[in-house]
């Protein structure tokens, strides 16, 4: 019989080669030996979905694989989730993510949006065409930590900057790091904007979170 | 001195036969040239000329007067297809463009088979043919180019798309089924297109783009269907013009089986090195939109040039306008190209 960290390896394997159906069985297997324990979360599954990611960054796989690798991973954490009653791992922080108004475009956003969860974070996802008034209710309502703006067109990006000129006027702008991407958008005009970051991949988009977290965890230890 | 009509030279250049000189155009729907400036200047505006045929026409024929470019483009929007199959539309606003409100389906499962005829009682695709029928018959030397949107981004507009990319994987037969559906249905739409006096149809299938798909997928679904639609347009004995949006480093090949008589791409593709690669495709593009949009008139004259130096067949913006950009860019591009 195979040992728990075989099982552990063969449930990232399974969601690396998108077998949903395996990725399930593999759970099972696992829970049915009575070896559930949460670090799984970390070593099975969040394993499996960090390589699938990186396959994505490096142009090995794409949306439709990608999107099929987070079917398995979510296939996985149903069969473990009467176990994890009580001692769900706590998110990283939370993560408030939308396209802005007049867009339609919501395939990058919603990549980074799953990209991000498997890395550890809450996501509030708003959906598309989003008013800048939503992302800023949002954020209060759920204390998100960051606050991710997506936009694919000229048109319809300089709406970015009425979610961050909003937030000020509230004299919350400092609560929140606003990041933002999209095809159009650069560094410079997230300066521009006032935005905090620019990301030009999902990939990015969670090492610039994380670097915000850590950022703002300091900040905390200071104060 | 120009000697052929813009219809004959575009005509010509489909069939890559000799030309006096480029022609200069843009075909509408995701390509969409109905610029702010214009239709503030003019009165004929959207989101009511998305639905009112005398509108349509007006706006179509603005737009050629006012940018230079060398053909009526119709309709201004990639919705009529997935609205006539069921999905609502919201129709934006004078500088936003329509989109979906949501998805008529979950699923590739759950789609409900409209029968053959949906797109005839459409009041959006009537607005298109009459438009269509009007122009070419008022303006029989100006091409009349009827815009589709393709297979894939139809598809993936009547089903949600994350859940239609992933189900292209995993269920791949209802996958095909409903992209067999829908191209059924564009075969439809553009067989009325075609009735009405249309002198190209042009496909543009962004949500197909290698970008998203990958090499495997762009093969089996992309090709498979654009060339079905393809292959049922020219038996109704017009050409047609494909457009494939994005980086396409990875299904470079690919682009070789398309059966278009030209071939549309976007800006970071090297148009010349495709054209030395595969010598018999003719090539349509490419100049930015974010140039077009941002740049100035200078520029953009000169960066028109190197299309012609280049010898790009028939020049074109390599993607979707941007509503905002400023008209003085479009001309200065048309002119640019015009002159030659
Ligand atoms: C697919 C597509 C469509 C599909 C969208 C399907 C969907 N549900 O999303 C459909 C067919 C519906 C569509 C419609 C239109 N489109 Co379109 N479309 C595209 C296309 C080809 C690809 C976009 C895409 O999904 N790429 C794949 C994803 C994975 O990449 P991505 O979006 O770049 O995301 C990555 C990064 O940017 C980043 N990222 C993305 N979001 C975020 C967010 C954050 C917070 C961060 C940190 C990072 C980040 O990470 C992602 C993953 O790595 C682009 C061109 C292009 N090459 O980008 C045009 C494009 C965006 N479209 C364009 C246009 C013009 C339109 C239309 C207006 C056409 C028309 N005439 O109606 C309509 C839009 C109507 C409206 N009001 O919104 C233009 C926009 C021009 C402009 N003004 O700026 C583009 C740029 C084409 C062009 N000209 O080159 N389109």
């Amino acid at each position: 019989m195979a040992t728990k960290e075989e099982l552990t390896h063969k449930l990232a394997q399974a969601i690396v080669d998108m077998e949903v159906d395996e990725a399930e069985a593999v759970a099972k297997a696992i829970t049915d030996a009575g070896w559930f324990s949460m670090d799984l979360l970390e070593k099975g599954i969040a394993a499996g979905m960090g390589q699938a990611s990186q396959y994505y960054e490096d142009g090995e796989y794409f949306i439709p694989e990608l999107l099929s690798c987070a079917d398995a991973a979510e296939a996985a954490t149903d069969v473990f989730r009467p176990y994890m009653q009580g001692q769900a791992p706590e998110p990283k922080g939370c993560v408030v993510i939308g396209a802005i108004c007049g867009d339609t475009h919501d395939i990058g956003k919603n990549i980074v949006a799953l990209v991000i969860q498997a890395a550890g974070y809450e996501v509030i996802d708003l959906g598309r065409d989003v008013p800048a008034q939503d992302f800023v209710a949002a954020a209060e309502r759920e204390q998100a930590d960051v606050i991710a703006i997506a936009s694919l067109m000229t048109t319809s990006m300089n709406h970015m900057a009425d979610v961050i000129q909003l937030l000020e006027k509230r004299g919350i702008r400092d609560r929140y790091g606003v990041v933002v991407g999209g095809k159009p958008i650069s560094a410079s005009f997230a300066r521009e904007i006032g935005a905090d970051r620019y990301a030009a991949s999902a990939g990015a988009a969670v090492r610039i979170i994380d670097e915000w977290m850590q950022a703002k965890k300091q900040m905390q230890v200071a104060e | 001195m120009d000697v052929l009509t813009p219809k004959e030279r575009l005509l010509r250049s489909l069939k890559k036969e000799k030309v006096d000189r480029h022609p200069v155009i843009c075909p509408g729907g995701m390509m969409n040239a109905a610029l702010v400036e214009i239709m503030q200047h003019t009165g004929h505006t959207l989101p009511e000329a998305h639905h009112v045929d005398s509108l349509m026409r007006e706006l179509a024929y603005d737009v050629y007067d006012n940018t230079g470019f060398e053909n009526f483009g119709i309709p201004f929007c990639m919705t009529v297809e997935a609205e006539a199959l069921g999905s609502p539309i919201d129709f934006g606003s004078l500088s936003c463009e329509p989109k979906i409100k949501v998805e008529a389906y979950k699923s590739v499962k759950d789609v409900e088979f409209k029968p053959r005829g949906v797109m005839e009682k459409s009041s959006r695709v009537a607005a298109v043919v009459q438009s269509l029928h009007y122009l070419s018959e008022k303006y029989p030397d100006v091409p009349a180019i009827g815009s589709l949107t393709g297979p894939l981004s139809t598809s993936a507009s009547i089903v949600d798309p994350m859940t239609f990319l992933k189900q292209l994987r995993r269920e791949k037969e209802a996958a095909h089924k409903v992209l067999d559906y829908v191209t059924g249905h564009l075969i439809d739409y553009a067989q009325l297109m075609v009735d009405n006096g249309a002198t190209v149809i042009s496909i543009a299938d962004p949500t197909a783009t290698g970008e998203i798909l990958g090499p495997k997928m762009f093969k089996e679904y992309a090709v498979y269907y654009i060339n079905k639609l393809v292959d049922a347009i020219h038996a109704m004995g017009v050409p047609v013009i494909v457009h494939i949006c994005g980086e396409m480093a990875m299904v470079k090949p690919q682009i070789a089986e398309l059966h278009g008589d030209a071939i549309s791409v976007d800006a970071f593709v090297n148009l010349k090195q495709m054209k030395e690669e595969y010598n018999t495709l003719t090539t349509m593009g490419n100049l930015s939109t974010y140039l077009l949009e941002f740049s100035d008139p200078d520029t953009i004259y000169k960066q028109s040039k190197v299309l012609l130096r280049n010898n790009i067949d028939i020049i074109s913006p390599a993607c979707g306008l941007s509503t905002s950009t400023a008209l003085k860019n479009i001309q200065a591009f048309t002119t640019a190209i015009k002159e030659e």
